[in-house]
């Protein structure tokens, strides 16, 4: 089954094959992870949040049926479980707009190479963004989503989705320009 | 437009770093996810065993089911009267028993129901092939036919006649006859109150027959005086 399509491992796994699972797997974790991890922007968070995202597919495998992709399905999945973690947190995703840089952007410009400032730049614009922004061009850049699938993930309209997803690319590319 | 990659930009992003789960995390969602099979399997095997023994259970029930049990329902009524609800409920099957029962009489051992119950069914557009019937059908010839066909068959299988073709009222009599002689008499008594004094008379006699020494009281008595 390993050349199978997303779809026809989860349905395999929803009848019972624990192999389907493990390939499906295997072929979204590093993504995913990423894409929490660069969401939250802490390790330890990242690490809990992935795994529940996981088990809640586990859990919902009964109820799978493969109307739309699966990684529209899965990325649905992390959505809703970022917007409660940021909820539990007392944040609105507007609130997060605002939030801390990560350690990885706040570069000593008088220590670091030419290369390593401008991708400190780059990641310091990247956790700058607005966080639907950012979950926008995660979505797209990491996860590998239309502008219609990060829409049907995120819950939102192709409009907003699209507004977004170019707003976050104006951003990144500016912060490129800059150095 | 929006969904076009800036390479310049995707270029960057990879250079961020390729962070990936740490293996202890991997080992316990795929462990999660076997252990949600595994549990899937057994529910799945049990409840197909589960289906498979009531499966069972039922036809091993309607196996040894006695073929008289429903005409005993309520004794206290006329043949007739048990026979004709059942038969109103499959009025198309009712016509086309009597066909094959009359064909197969002499040599029909295993038939559950002796299709002489059809003789009361009012939407039965066939003449139905029980004693009465057969005598009053201008489809069977004439009555002294019938009569003769039927002494006939009597003669040369006295057995089969006994158990298959005994109309529905005498099989009744013998069911009747394996209870306790005072809930008999009840019937008779019952009978009588309802004015069904024939019926009880028959009844009486049956009794008779199969109670001699049985002192029969005066209430199941009255018609006879």
């Amino acid at each position: 089954m390993e050349g199978a399509p997303d779809e026809e491992l989860m349905l395999a796994y929803k009848a019972g094959n624990a192999g389907a699972f493990e390939t499906l797997y295997t072929r979204h974790r590093a993504r995913l992870y990423r894409f929490v991890l660069r969401a939250v922007k802490a390790r330890a968070v990242a690490e809990e949040l992935f795994q529940e995202i996981w088990m809640r597919v586990i859990e919902a495998r009964a109820r799978y049926t493969a109307q739309a992709r699966f990684t529209t399905w899965l990325y649905t999945i992390a959505h809703n479980h970022l917007v409660d973690h940021w909820r539990k947190r007392g944040l609105t995703l507007v609130a997060l707009d605002g939030e801390e840089l990560p350690a990885a952007g706040d570069p000593d410009p008088a220590d670091q190479a030419q290369a390593r400032e401008a991708l400190a730049r780059f990641a310091a614009a990247l956790a700058a963004l607005p966080a639907l922004q950012r979950e926008a061009f995660l979505l797209h850049e990491e996860s590998g989503l239309s502008v219609a699938e990060i829409a049907a993930a995120t819950g939102s309209n192709e409009e907003a989705a699209k507004s977004r997803l170019r707003y976050a690319m104006a951003k990144l590319k500016a912060a490129i320009n800059d150095g | 437009m929006a969904d076009e990659r800036d390479p310049q930009i995707s270029q960057r992003y990879r250079e961020l770093g390729t962070a990936e789960p740490p293996p202890a995390l991997d080992r316990a969602i795929l462990a999660a996810a076997r252990r949600a099979t595994s549990r899937h399997r057994w529910y799945s095997s049990l409840a197909a065993a589960a289906v498979l023994i009531f499966a069972i259970a039922i036809a091993v029930q309607i196996e040894r089911r006695p073929p008289e049990q429903v005409p005993m329902s309520a004794p206290s009524a006329p043949v007739s009267e048990q026979a004709a609800p059942q038969e109103r409920e499959a009025p198309a099957a009712t016509p086309a028993k009597p066909v094959p029962y009359r064909r197969a009489r002499p040599d029909a051992q295993f038939a559950p129901e002796p299709p002489a119950r059809t003789e009361s069914t009012p939407s039965a557009p066939a003449p139905a092939p029980t004693q009465d019937a057969n005598v009053a059908s201008p489809a069977a010839g004439s009555a002294a036919d019938a009569e003769r066909k039927r002494a006939d068959e009597m003669r040369a299988a006295p057995q089969l006649q006994s158990s298959r073709v005994m109309p529905r009222s005498a099989s009744r009599a013998a069911q009747l006859a394996e209870e306790p002689p005072e809930r008999w008499l009840e019937r008779i008594i019952e009978l009588r109150r309802a004015g069904r004094h024939e019926e009880a008379d028959k009844q009486l006699a049956d009794f008779r027959q199969h109670n001699p020494s049985y002192k029969v009281p005066e209430a199941a008595l009255r018609a006879e005086k």
